[in-house]
């Protein structure tokens, strides 16, 4: 892993005030400060009602050194679409547009108006935050929560059965110039795909993997090490897609069993507890990963050194 | 406290907009536990025994900024020269490194900075004291507190019986393990700093320790164990000297030695001469009195060295009597199990020559008796106090026989009490902080890489030159190399995750290093668990 300051610069687009009101160890608000470290000054956020509407603070004060524009649940996407209009008409084209979306407003209530909004390819950046449930209204089961996990609506006696949306290949099937994962674990691999999505036009989908303290039932200070970990076991692989065919994976895990990344955090306890599920998780957490390393296989023509050892069958 | 506001209806703006920032929130009273950001110890530098600050001087090494690490490496080791050649390195053993992968090659990296600065230091201090101390001996004891001594700004004067300063260093110690022209530097840094050498002056004979005590306010004693140890067995004035032996090779001199000879000796001496007659072309075994699992520590490079070169060994056998007997020597030896002589072990050996190569002895002859007691000296291990006023003793004159580093460590903290008690001050021996363990290491920064290994001659090659220096040095690139392998364990170098990680920006980063405000800190803890070594501590606040 290579060192966070390859990409960040210090007291560069600071634009994060401190006394938010984010929980401690909020993954989100590294998400933002990281983003806002590429955006600099030049950037809209459109937040519908996710965690980040009440992070950003209560009216009349705002954490954010940009202008954010809080709207509806379901209308992420479009609102951006129509602030970027506005913005052309005004000869602004300067300034990136960004749609600032949890996993519930991308996953489930706002997955119609970002269908729309990437199969017209519209010219925005939409970035979802995804802490894996609806953390602010009482860590509630969304689409993105993984299988096995813990939340108040999948209770320790049955918990989540049914696999995280696979939101990329959405993405990708509407063949938008960019789609890519990134961590808050991997602040220079992060901060490359930003930079990378700035220079294309288009619609540019990030997805970023933000841990939450609480719903995740674990201590404050894990936060990044449990993303860290989620890439490391190949839960959450660092990819990007771009035209919605080229499959790259950006950081090469090291493939530890997934138990690793379990442990940490306390909403996996009943899959901790019963090995047949565990190895039920496993298998499909590494056929997943095998399908990636076979799209990217079949993008490139040839797979790293690095890759085999991350493979099941080769083992 | 945030402020209120007071609108009227008509004042309102036509949609709801922020006037301000949520830098009104402090929300630093959400915490129960503080980051603190504070250095600590490596284990490296909690086990040198002269404490040298070793994550400091390779973070200046990997910064590119040479001159900066010679300074942090000089300020506990004035002879990174030496020491990067004739250390035991007992620093490598508790690397954190080495439970990751392989522990840093700290001892090359100091000498590959010590040999960088040789000719560029010895500076004169800015400020002189106008006090005088006088070192009795210029072996490395005496140069090590000279330095510092010196740098504090006091007139110093060795006093030394030979014609040059170096002690055991410079007339024993062969050219293959330390080159003469390292030695010169260093005594030639020392004359710039403005040391002043009284040589060929042996005091007790061509100078009083009472008038050296009178014309100086402190005198150092570091006369060394310069007496080569003779046992006392029958026979023993048919055996040679190896301290000769090494003293006439170290001038030049090649002897014709050939055949099978002993060593008998209990220390680095008997290995040492052992090599330097394994290069004269003869067939040396050491006779040695322990077993060979109980060779100390500090020996046990030499004693690699000097089998890999050939010699062999007899352990845990004592010389009972040698005899000479048609020109050759008879040895009788006997098992020694520690403590007594083994019954009837005893047997002969047949040698052409064989070599006495014990250990010095100090020589406290031309002291008084009220610092004397039984042929040891009074006096506190550290800071070499004695019951006498402003003499202080320094390196193996108290200690006996000791490896490099500890001499130079001795020389160096006797060095701060006469500082002390020149400014009259208390002398506090300095403590270390804590020391980091490996778990609080987050080795996923760090990718595996093997340690570059130092050139070393082979042994072959080694045992052909007597002049030509057996372990090579590393060049600027792997130097740097190596250096980059370092955890920094306990030395916050500026990585920046603190910085990058902080949920709440409330690290910031001022003039180049993290600080914490600690009005919105929330106290979440990520800054701690990602400092890659160790460097942010979480401290309780409130109960909760």
């Amino acid at each position: 892993m290579s060192w966070a300051w390859v990409e960040v610069k210090p007291n560069e687009n600071d634009l994060l005030h401190p006394g938010h009101l984010a929980c401690q160890g909020c993954g989100a608000t590294i998400t933002a400060r990281l983003a806002l470290k590429v955006f600099g000054k030049n950037a809209v956020f459109v937040i519908p009602a996710s965690c980040w509407s009440v992070i950003d603070g209560a009216w009349p004060q705002h954490a954010l050194q940009i202008p954010v524009f809080h709207t509806a649940f379901e209308t992420a996407a479009i609102a951006a679409t129509g602030i970027r209009a506005a913005l052309d008409m005004k000869g602004r084209h300067d300034v990136h547009v960004v749609a600032w979306a949890g996993d519930g407003g991308t996953f489930d209530i706002g997955l119609q108006a970002l269908s729309g909004a990437a199969e017209r390819n519209e010219n925005i950046i939409y970035i979802t935050y995804d802490n894996e449930a609806y953390m602010n209204t009482g860590i509630q089961r969304s689409s993105s929560t993984p299988l096995g996990a813990w939340t108040t609506t999948t209770p320790d006696e049955r918990p989540e059965d049914r696999p995280k949306k696979n939101m990329m290949e959405i993405l990708a099937a509407h063949r938008v110039p960019y789609a890519a994962t990134a961590s808050i674990a991997y602040p220079d691999d992060f901060i490359r795909k930003l930079k990378k999505a700035t220079q294309i036009k288009g619609f540019r989908f990030i997805h970023v993997f933000s841990p939450c303290p609480p719903g995740w039932k674990m201590a404050s200070n894990l936060s990044v090490r449990v993303a860290r970990m989620a890439v490391e076991t190949k839960v959450f692989p660092l990819y990007e897609i771009e035209d919605g065919e080229v499959y790259t994976i950006t950081h090469w895990p090291k493939g530890l069993p997934v138990e690793e990344y379990f442990k940490l955090q306390g909403r996996f306890k009943p899959v901790l507890k019963d090995p047949e599920r565990l190895a039920y998780v496993q298998r499909y957490i590494e056929a997943q990963w095998e399908r990636l390393v076979r799209l990217h296989e079949a993008s490139h023509g040839y797979l790293p050194e690095e890759a085999r050892a991350t493979l099941r069958s080769a083992i | 406290m945030a402020k209120k506001y007071d609108f009227r209806a008509s004042e309102l703006p036509i949609s709801p907009m922020t006037l301000t920032t949520t830098l009104e929130n402090p929300t630093g009273g959400w915490r129960s536990f503080k980051p603190v950001i504070k250095n600590k110890t490596a284990p490296c530098t909690a086990t040198c025994p002269t404490k040298v600050l070793i994550p400091h001087f390779i973070d200046s090494l990997v910064k590119g900024d040479l001159d900066m690490a010679a300074n942090l490496l000089h300020r506990n080791n004035p002879f990174p020269s030496i020491t990067g050649r004739l250390c035991h390195a007992p620093c490598e053993l508790p690397c954190n490194r080495g439970k990751y992968d392989e522990p840093i090659s700290i001892k090359q990296l100091e000498r590959f900075v010590g040999d960088y600065h040789l000719d560029r230091k010895g500076k004169p201090p800015r400020r002189e004291t106008g006090k005088r101390v006088a070192i009795v001996g210029g072996g490395l004891a005496g140069m090590s507190a000279a330095y510092y001594l010196r740098s504090k700004g006091h007139e110093v004067v060795i006093y030394d019986r030979n014609p040059n300063l170096g002690g055991y260093l410079r007339y024993y110690v062969p050219e293959y393990r330390l080159p003469l022209a390292v030695l010169d530097a260093e005594v030639g840094a020392l004359e710039r700093m403005g040391v002043k050498f009284v040589l060929n002056t042996e005091v007790g004979k061509d100078v009083s320790f009472d008038e050296l005590k009178e014309k100086y306010d402190a005198v150092i004693l570091a006369h060394g164990s310069s007496r080569p140890y003779t046992p006392d067995f029958p026979g023993v004035d048919l055996l040679r000297s190896g301290w000769d032996l090494m003293k006439e090779v170290r001038e030049g001199a090649r002897p014709k030695i050939s055949g099978r000879v002993a060593v008998l000796g209990n220390g680095y001496t008997a290995f040492e001469v052992a090599r330097v007659l394994r290069r004269l072309g003869a067939d040396p075994f050491v006779v040695y009195p322990t077993a060979k699992i109980r060779i100390p520590f500090s020996d046990r490079e030499i004693f690699t060295l000097a089998e890999e070169e050939g010699v062999k060994f007899f352990f845990a056998k004592v010389p009972l009597k040698a005899d000479r007997r048609n020109g050759k020597v008879i040895l009788t030896v006997a098992e020694w199990d520690g403590k007594a002589v083994v019954p009837a072990t005893e047997h002969e050996m047949e040698f052409e020559e064989v070599f006495l190569a014990y250990e010095g002895t100090a020589d406290h002859g031309f002291l008084p008796d009220t610092i004397r007691s039984n042929g040891t000296l009074k006096a506190d291990r550290r800071s070499g106090e004695t019951p006498l006023e402003g003499v202080f003793v320094a390196g193996e004159s108290v200690s006996g026989p000791s490896p490099v580093v500890n001499v130079i460590y001795s020389g160096r903290s006797v060095a701060a009490a006469v500082d002390a008690y020149l400014r009259g001050r208390t002398y506090t021996p300095e403590n270390m902080p804590e020391v980091v363990g490996y778990e609080r290491i987050v080795t996923d920064y760090f990718p595996k890489a093997p340690r570059v290994p130092e050139m070393r001659l082979s042994p072959t090659e080694r045992i052909h030159s007597l002049t030509r220096e057996e372990v090579l040095g590393y060049t600027q690139e792997l130097a740097m190399k190596e250096a980059e392998r370092c955890f920094n364990c306990g030395f916050c170098n500026a990585c920046g995750n603190c910085y990058v990680f902080c949920p709440d920006y409330t690290i910031k980063w001022v003039h180049g290093r993290p600080k914490v405000d600690y009005e919105y800190c929330k106290g979440c803890g990520v800054c701690s668990e990602e400092c890659p070594r160790g460097v942010i501590d979480m401290v309780k606040e409130r109960d909760f």
